[in-house]
C-alpha cells in the first residue's frame, strides 16, 4: 500500500513539473511586450527579420544593438555616400593642417526628451567615448581635447596630423550629455533613458527570449517625422528560419549589417513571386587568400603570384556565391570604390603555377606526388579557415582542391572565430587564411583596406613591407585629397604586385523583401537598407 | 546498463548485414574516381542518371561523398570504441578486482564521467582540442568509458569473489598475474559485447560532433554532410537528397553495431545466469 | 546501525562530484583556444587594441582576467557560494537573468516530451516484454530499436522538409514571439516536442521492454500466473513494482537530458533555449555564462541522480546491502 502511495506521488511530482514548465512559459509570453495589430488601419507598421542577434539593449556594450542605435535613434556625425566618401550630416568640418580640426553643427537636431543638440554634446560624445568606449580609444587615439567653441562649434585639436579623424566621425553616434555625463561605465548603465538619442526613431522596447525589438517614429526629427510609424526587428537564429518567415510574409524585408544573405539562399527564393532583391556592390573584399608575408615561403612574393594563378576564381563565383560575384582583378580593391585603379583580372594558369613553383624549387624530392621545400623536407600549406561559417569552410575546400591540381599538399586549420582572430591578430602562427573584409574595415585605419595588411594595425597579412608603410604613413598625414587618391594607386600597385594576399571573389550585397509589403527602401553605403534615407521614401504597402 | 533483453539471432543477422553493407560501402569509396558521376558545375542538383543521388552545394556527387563518408565514420567507430573499451575494461577489472580505496576512487571518476553532462562536456572538449581525427577519436574515448568501466567492475568484483581466486591468492599468485590471467578472461564476453555497442555510439557520437561543425574538414564524414545541408540551405533548396541518405548510413550503420550487441550482451547474460545477475 | 554511515558516505560522494564538476567547468573554458576579449572590443577593433596595452590592461582587469587562475577560481567559488553567477561577458547583464529567460523555453519543450516518453513508453515496452516472442511484437521492437539509432537532429531535419517546408503546419525553427497566438506557440512547439518525445519514448521502451523479459522470467511471476491474475492488473502490480528502481534511474538521466541533451535539437531548430545558449557561450568565449549554465546542468542531474538513489533505497530493500 505503501509503495503505491509513492507511485502515485512521484507521478504527481511529474505531472506538477510538466505544469510548472507550461506556466513558465506562459508567464514569459505574457510577461513580453504586447504586440497589438488592432490599430494596423491608423499606424504604418514595418517588420524586418535580421539574423544579427541584440543581446542587450545597451549600444556601448552590444555590438549589434550599436548598430541599430546608429540606424533608429542615434544619429552618427558625419554619414558616407555611395562611393564611399565620408560626408556632414549632423556636423560639417574645417582643418588646415590635419592637427586642428573645427566642426560646426549644421542641422536644429533635439534630443527625444526635447533637450535641443548643442556643441557641448559633440565634444562631449568625443572625449566621453574615446574615454569608456574601447572602439573609441581607438577611433580617436590622438585626441588631446575637444572644446566647445560657441553653441555650434567644437575645436579638436590632435597630437598629430590624422586625415582618417572624419571616419571616427562616421562612426561616432552622438550621444546626450545630459544622459552620460555621470555614468561611470555606459557598458553596464540600465537608466530608463540610456537610449535617448536624436535620430528619427524612438527606442520601443525589447523582448530578449522571444527576438524582437521595437522602435516608434520621432515625429520632431530634423527631417521632418519618418514615413513609417513603427519598426519591429525580430531576431533569427537561422537563416533558414528567417527566408522561411519571409516567404510566409510575417517579416517585409531581411538585414544583416555589411552582409545581407549567403548568396546559396537566392535561387530557392527566386520561385516567390513575391519576393525581390536588392542587389548591390559590395565594398568590402567578400573573401580573400591571406598569406603571413613574414614567413617562409609565403613571404616571397614570388611565391603568392604562383598561388594566384592555381586558383579557379569562376568555380568560387558559382559555387560560393551562386553567381552573385564578379572574379577579381589583381589590385584587390573592389571596382565598388570610386578610387578603384584598373588592373589585370586574375585567371587560373595552372601551368604557369606549376612552373613558376617549379623554378623556385618547390618540386617532388620524395616521389610521393606532393611537392616538397627546396631542401627536400615535406611542404604543407596550412589554411586557417572559419569553422563558425559554413561558406568559409566550403571556400577552403575549393581552394585546397585547386591547391592541390598544382601537387601542394594542403590542410585546411577549422577554427572559430575567437580562435581565428587570435592567432591572426595576436600569435600570428598560421601560413594563410581565408577571411571577409567589411566596408567598415575598408575605411579604417588609412583606408584602402591597409588595416587588413599593415603589420602595425590588425594585419592578417602581416606586411612589413617598408614601401608599403611610407605609403600608409603619408596617407595617414596627408589632408590633400588628390594626393591621396593617388596614394591609394599607389596601395593598389603595390596590392597587384606583391599579392600579400588573393581576392577570391568580389561578392555582392543581396537583401531579399517582400515587394508586396514593402517599396522604397533606400541602400545605404553603411547601413544597407536601414540608413537613414529609408525613413523618408519607404511605402509600406 | 542497457538491457535488452533476449534477441533471437535473426536480429544478429540483420545486425550483421547492415555492417557488412556499410563495409562494402567503404570498399566502394576505393574505387577510382568517376564510377559513380562527376562532380557537376551545378549545385544542388536532383537525382539524375549522371549524379545518382544529386550533387550538394559545391556541385559535389553526393553518392561518391556518402562512400567516403563511410570510412570516416566507420574508422572513428571502430577506433572511438577501441579507445572507450580499454579505458573501461583496464579500470573495471582494476577497481573490482582491487576494491578498498582503489575501487573507491575510481568509482568516484566512473560517477563523475556518468553524472556530468556527456554532450556539453563533449563540445567542450572538442573545442578545446580542436577538430582532427584523433581529437574526435580521443574524445569519444574519454566519455564513453564509464558503463563498460561499471560492468566491467560488477563481474570482475565476483570473480574476485569466486573460491578459484582465493585459492590462487592463498598460494601466493601476483595480482597482476591474476588479473591478467584469470580475470580478463573472464570479462572477455561483457567486454565484447561493450565493444560492439560502443562503436554504434562512437558513429553517432562523431555524426553529432560533426553536425554542429566540430568534425575533421580533413575526413568529411556522413555528419559533416548533415552539417552543410543545415547551414547551406538545403532544406530551402528542397535538397533531400544531400541530407535523407547520410542520415540513413548514420542510422543503420549504428543500428547494425546496436543489434549485434544486443545478441552478444543476452547470450552472455543467459550463459552467467547461474553465477548470478550482473549488472 | 550502519544505514547512516551509508547515507554520509554516499553524501560524501556527491559532494566530491559537485567539487569536481565545478572545477572542470572552470578550467576547460579558460583553457580553450581564443581570447575572450575578442568579443568584448569587437573583431575589428582588437588587433588596435591588443597595441594599446593600456587600454587592454584597463579592460582586462575590469572583466577580471588578469588576475591568476587560483584568485578567479576562488573568486568564482565564492561567487556560486552567494548564488551569484555574475555578469555575461557577451550579454552585459546578470546570468540569473539570462537563465530564467532561457531555462523556460527549454523546459517547454523537455518536460512534456520527457513526461510523455515515459508514460508511452513504459505502456509500449511492458506491452512488447509480455509474450515477447510473437512475431508483430518482434517487429515493433526492433522498430524501437530502429529509431532509437536515428540522430535527433537529422529526425529534425526530415520534420522541418515535410511539414514545414511542402505542408507549410510549422515554423523552420525559432521560439514564437511574444504575445503569438496559442495556436502560433504550439506550431512553433509541435516539431521539436515530436522530435523528442519519439526519440525518447524508443528508448524507454526498450529499456522498459529488457525489464519486464527478465522479471517476467523470475519463479514469483510464473507462481502469481498461475493463481490467475488479470494480466494488466498483473504487469501493474508485479511487473511495474520490482522495476521501479531501474526506472527512477533512467528518470534521472532523462531529466539530465532534459536540460542539456536536447542541444543538437534546439540547434537544428535553432530554438534559442540552454543548449542554444551554451553553445553561443562556446563560441564567444562567454566564461561566465559558460560556467554557470554547464554547473547548473551538472547540477540538476546530480540532484537527480541523488533523489532517485534515495527513493531506489526507500523502494528496494536489496539496495541497502
Amino acid at each position: 500500500m505503501k509503495k503505491n502511495l509513492l507511485v502515485g506521488s512521484i507521478g504527481i511530482a511529474i505531472l506538477i513539473l510538466a505544469g510548472l514548465g507550461f506556466a513558465a512559459y506562459g508567464g514569459y509570453f505574457s510577461t513580453g511586450s504586447p504586440a497589438s495589430n488592432n490599430t494596423q488601419s491608423v499606424t504604418k507598421a514595418l517588420t524586418i527579420g535580421t539574423t544579427n542577434i541584440v543581446k542587450t539593449d545597451n549600444f556601448v556594450k552590444d555590438y549589434y544593438m550599436g548598430i541599430f542605435a546608429a540606424c533608429f535613434i542615434l544619429d552618427p556625425l558625419a554619414a558616407v555616400d555611395q562611393g564611399g566618401s565620408i560626408v556632414p550630416y549632423l556636423v560639417n568640418w574645417s582643418t588646415a593642417d590635419s592637427k586642428d580640426w573645427t566642426m560646426t553643427l549644421i542641422r536644429n537636431a533635439t534630443w527625444h526628451d526635447g533637450v535641443p543638440v548643442t556643441a557641448e554634446d559633440v565634444a562631449f560624445t568625443i572625449t566621453y567615448l574615446k574615454a569608456k568606449d574601447p572602439n573609441y580609444a581607438t577611433h580617436f587615439q590622438f585626441v588631446v581635447s575637444a572644446e566647445p567653441l560657441d553653441n555650434r562649434t567644437v575645436v579638436v585639436k590632435l597630437s598629430r596630423e590624422w586625415t582618417s579623424f572624419t571616419t571616427g566621425l562616421a562612426a561616432t553616434r552622438l550621444i546626450p550629455k545630459h544622459v552620460w555625463a555621470n555614468v561611470t561605465d555606459p557598458a553596464t548603465y540600465a537608466g530608463s533613458d540610456r537610449n535617448i538619442g536624436c535620430g528619427p526613431f524612438t527606442y520601443g522596447g525589447f523582448d530578449s527570449a522571444s527576438g524582437a525589438m521595437t522602435f516608434n517614429a520621432n515625429k520632431n526629427y530634423w527631417r521632418g517625422a519618418p514615413v513609417v510609424d513603427k519598426v519591429t526587428l525580430r531576431f533569427y537564429t537561422s537563416t533558414d528560419a528567417m527566408l522561411m518567415a519571409l516567404k510566409k510574409g510575417d517579416i517585409a524585408a531581411t538585414y544583416a549589417y555589411a552582409s545581407g544573405i549567403d548568396p546559396v539562399y537566392v535561387p530557392p527564393l527566386l520561385e516567390e513571386k513575391n519576393v525581390s532583391f536588392i542587389i548591390m556592390p559590395n565594398f568590402g573584399v567578400d573573401n580573400s587568400l591571406w598569406f603571413n608575408c613574414m614567413r617562409y615561403p609565403y613571404n616571397m612574393s614570388e611565391f603568392r603570384e604562383a598561388i594566384s594563378y592555381a586558383l579557379d576564381y569562376n568555380g568560387y563565383v558559382t559555387f560560393i556565391a551562386a553567381g552573385y560575384a564578379k572574379v577579381p582583378t589583381k589590385g584587390w580593391i573592389p571596382d565598388s570604390w570610386d578610387y578603384c585603379v584598373e588592373k589585370p583580372l586574375l585567371a587560373k594558369n595552372a601551368s604557369r603555377a606549376a612552373s613558376m613553383l617549379d623554378s623556385l624549387g618547390f618540386v617532388d624530392r620524395d616521389s610521393d606526388g606532393w611537392r616538397d621545400f627546396p631542401n627536400g623536407t615535406a611542404f604543407t600549406m596550412k589554411i586557417l579557415a572559419r569553422s563558425d561559417i559554413a561558406l568559409s569552410m566550403r571556400l577552403a575546400e575549393l581552394v585546397k582542391r585547386d591547391l592541390e591540381n598544382i601537387r601542394i599538399r594542403v590542410q585546411i586549420i577549422p577554427a572559430d572565430v575567437s580562435t581565428f582572430q587570435t592567432i591572426t591578430q595576436k600569435t600570428k602562427d598560421f601560413d594563410s587564411a581565408i577571411s571577409r573584409t567589411t566596408f567598415w574595415g575598408m575605411i579604417m585605419y588609412a583606408g584602402a583596406g591597409t588595416l587588413y595588411f599593415d603589420n602595425r594595425n590588425m594585419g592578417w597579412a602581416n606586411v612589413d613591407d617598408p614601401e608599403y608603410h611610407a605609403v600608409v604613413d603619408e596617407i595617414l598625414r596627408t589632408a590633400n585629397q588628390s594626393r591621396t587618391k593617388e596614394l591609394y594607386r599607389r596601395l593598389q600597385d603595390l596590392y597587384a604586385t606583391n599579392m600579400y594576399a588573393i581576392p577570391l571573389y568580389w561578392g555582392k550585397i543581396i537583401q531579399p523583401y517582400r515587394s508586396d509589403m514593402v517599396g522604397g527602401l533606400v541602400f545605404d553605403t553603411m547601413y544597407g537598407i536601414l540608413g537613414k534615407d529609408t525613413w523618408f521614401s519607404v511605402i509600406v504597402k | 546498463m542497457k538491457r535488452f533483453g533476449y534477441s533471437p539471432t535473426g536480429v544478429e543477422w540483420a545486425g550483421i548485414a547492415l555492417i557488412l553493407a556499410v563495409f562494402a560501402m567503404t570498399l566502394m569509396s576505393f574505387l577510382p574516381g568517376g564510377c559513380f558521376g562527376m562532380p557537376s558545375s551545378i549545385p544542388y542538383l536532383p537525382p539524375s542518371s549522371s549524379n545518382f543521388l544529386g550533387t550538394n552545394d559545391i556541385g559535389d556527387d553526393v553518392l561518391a561523398i556518402l562512400l567516403q563518408g563511410s570510412r570516416v565514420s566507420l574508422s572513428i567507430g571502430l577506433l572511438g570504441a577501441t579507445v572507450s573499451t580499454l579505458f573501461g575494461t583496464v579500470i573495471g577489472v582494476f577497481a573490482g578486482f582491487m576494491g578498498g580505496t582503489v575501487d573507491e576512487a575510481l568509482g568516484s571518476i566512473t560517477d563523475f564521467f556518468l553524472v556530468v553532462p556527456a554532450l556539453p562536456l563533449m563540445i567542450l572538449l572538442a573545442a578545446y582540442l580542436g577538430p582532427s581525427f584523433m581529437n574526435v577519436v580521443m574524445v569519444i574515448g574519454l566519455l564513453w568509458w564509464p558503463t563498460t568501466a561499471r560492468m566491467v567492475r560488477a563481474r570482475a568484483r565476483q570473480i574476485r569473489g569466486s573460491p578459484f581466486i582465493e585459492g590462487l591468492m592463498g598460494v601466493g599468485a601476483r595480482k597482476p598475474y591474476i588479473m591478467f590471467r584469470h580475470v580478463l578472461p573472464n570479462v572477455w564476453g561483457i567486454v565484447l559485447a561493450r565493444f560492439v555497442l560502443a562503436v554504434s555510439s562512437s558513429i553517432l557520437l562523431e555524426a553529432g560532433l560533426s553536425f554542429i561543425g566540430l568534425g575533421d574538414p580533413q575526413n568529411p564524414s556522413w555528419g559533416m554532410m548533415l552539417h552543410f545541408a543545415m547551414t547551406r540551405g538545403a532544406l530551402l533548396h528542397g535538397a533531400w537528397w544531400t541530407f535523407v541518405p547520410p542520415g540513413i548510413c548514420i542510422s543503420f550503420s549504428s543500428l547494425g553495431f546496436i543489434l549485434i550487441g544486443m545478441g552478444m550482451e543476452s547470450r552472455y547474460r543467459s550463459s552467467t545466469k547461474s553465477i548470478g545477475d550482473v549488472s | 546501525m550502519r544505514f547512516p554511515l551509508f547515507l554520509f558516505r554516499k553524501f560524501l560522494r556527491y559532494l566530491v562530484l559537485v567539487f569536481a564538476i565545478i572545477t572542470v567547468n572552470f578550467l576547460i573554458p579558460r583553457l580553450m583556444p581564443g581570447d575572450p576579449m575578442i568579443f568584448i572590443f569587437g573583431e575589428e577593433v582588437y588587433g588596435a587594441a591588443i597595441r594599446n596595452p593600456e587600454l587592454f590592461e584597463a579592460l582586462t582587469a575590469k572583466y577580471g582576467l588578469n588576475l591568476p587562475l587560483v584568485d578567479q577560481f576562488w573568486i568564482y567559488l565564492m561567487s556560486l557560494f552567494r548564488a551569484d553567477f555574475g555578469y555575461s561577458f557577451s550579454y552585459g547583464r546578470q546570468i540569473s537573468e539570462i537563465i530564467a529567460e532561457r531555462l523556460p523555453l527549454t523546459l517547454i519543450m523537455t518536460v512534456p516530451s520527457t513526461v510523455l516518453s515515459l508514460v508511452a513508453g513504459t505502456a509500449i515496452g511492458l506491452t512488447l516484454g509480455w509474450e515477447s516472442d510473437r512475431l508483430p511484437k518482434r517487429l515493433v521492437s526492433a522498430a524501437c530499436v530502429a529509431v532509437h539509432s536515428f540522430p535527433t537532429y537529422w529526425l529534425a531535419m526530415l520534420m522541418l522538409l515535410f511539414f514545414s517546408l511542402w505542408l507549410g503546419w510549422a515554423p523552420i525553427g525559432g521560439a514564437p514571439p511574444a504575445g503569438a497566438s496559442f495556436v502560433a506557440i504550439v506550431q512553433h512547439l509541435s516539431l521539436p516536442l515530436l522530435v523528442l518525445a519519439i526519440f525518447n519514448t524508443a528508448y524507454v521502451s526498450i529499456i522498459v521492454r529488457g525489464l519486464t523479459i527478465e522479471i517476467s522470467e523470475e519463479p514469483f511471476v510464473i507462481a502469481a500466473l498461475s493463481k490467475g491474475l488479470g494480466k494488466l492488473n498483473f504487469s501493474l502490480r508485479h511487473l511495474l513494482k520490482p522495476s521501479l528502481p531501474p526506472l527512477l534511474s533512467l528518470f534521472a538521466i532523462e531529466m539530465g537530458f532534459a536540460f542539456s541533451g536536447a542541444l543538437l535539437v534546439e540547434i537544428a531548430f535553432s530554438w534559442p533555449g540552454m543548449g542554444y545558449t551554451m553553445w553561443q557561450a562556446v563560441i564567444e568565449r562567454d566564461y561566465p555564462l559558460l560556467q554557470a549554465s554547464f554547473t547548473m546542468v551538472a547540477l540538476v542531474v546530480v540532484s537527480a541522480n541523488a533523489l532517485a538513489d534515495a527513493l531506489s533505497y526507500a523502494l528496494d530493500p536489496r539496495s541497502r546491502s
